[in-house]
């Protein structure tokens, strides 16, 4: 079955160069799909079915953290994992977003290098 | 000054400066180095800034001046674009990204461990805004022989973090 992957990102750069970075994490066969912000996203999430969803934290009109409060309220979406890349990243930063439900915080710039092992760690275990 | 206070001052500014050079090479592949001193400044070349707000736990503002050839360049190098693909949404996206990484970065020197901070949204325009010869936080850098500036405003950056104090 063909992932389907969202990215979330108000940066259109940023989103193709994230949807690079995955494909070169071991997801070129997979289906990408892009939002501009979290309310886009949630809209999308409904729609389709999205295995992954990898996202900016600082958006406008919502923002990553308020989409992840959303996703877990929502019984469709609860379990759907969600990478954050982010520029705010320290460590009271990560426990909030880990502590919402995040799987994994990774520092922008991302490189496949970082990514490669949370997309293998997230691809085995939906493997089980 | 006494030579204590030149000593940090110093260190303060290498700190800066390391944290802008990997921060914007990692983003743009590119070498980016310290400019011994500020170049001549042509006031007719095409420049970008790139702007963002700190709003806690102290105000601030985290600017970079940035010449248009010089945003297109790392637009090509990294997005493997042409010229005529580089729209000015992707200009300012280019350098939204660059200064949300630089920020993020030179955030965690003054806030490394558990308590958190707050910055707004990049903002990005054209123009200078400020004369950054004139300025004392402004720090020139030379990125494939191109001068670009990184500027420091408001209260947040008029100490240096305490672990440079502390070296």
């Amino acid at each position: 079955m063909t992932q389907q992957i969202l990215i979330v990102d108000d940066s259109k750069m940023a989103r193709m160069y994230v949807h690079r970075c995955l494909e070169m994490s071991g997801l070129e066969e997979a289906e990408f799909l892009e939002a501009e912000n979290g309310k886009i996203a949630l809209s999308i999430m409904e729609e389709q079915e999205i295995h992954i969803v990898v996202s900016d934290v600082n958006m406008p009109e919502m923002d990553g953290k308020t989409m992840l409060k959303w996703m877990r309220s929502n019984e469709k979406l609860r379990e759907i994992p969600v990478i954050f890349i982010t520029s705010v990243n320290n460590m009271a930063k990560i426990k909030e977003l880990v502590m919402l439900g995040a799987r994994s915080v990774l520092s922008k710039p991302v490189s496949p290098s970082s990514l490669i092992p949370v997309i293998e760690k997230l691809m085995g275990k939906g493997e089980k | 000054m006494t030579d204590d206070a030149v000593l940090l001052d110093q260190k303060y500014r290498q700190k800066l400066v390391e944290v802008v050079q990997s921060s914007l090479e990692e983003i743009g592949f590119m070498e980016i180095l310290e400019a011994p001193d500020f170049s001549n400044y042509d006031e007719d070349i095409e420049r970008y800034r790139a702007a963002i707000l700190i709003n806690d736990p102290l105000p601030g503002e985290i600017r970079l001046i940035m010449p248009k050839n010089l945003v297109q360049a790392i637009g090509e190098n990294v997005y493997a674009m042409e010229e005529e693909e580089l729209s000015e949404e992707l200009y300012n996206d280019i350098l939204g990204e660059m200064i949300n990484v630089v920020a993020g970065n030179l955030m965690r020197l003054w806030i490394p461990g558990e308590e958190g901070f707050a910055m707004g949204l990049p903002s990005v325009g054209q123009g200078t805004y400020l004369k950054i010869h004139t300025n004392t936080n402004a720090i020139e850098f030379d990125m494939e022989g191109t001068p670009f500036w990184l500027i420091l405003l408001g209260e947040m950056f008029s100490k240096p973090p305490a672990n440079i104090e502390e070296n």
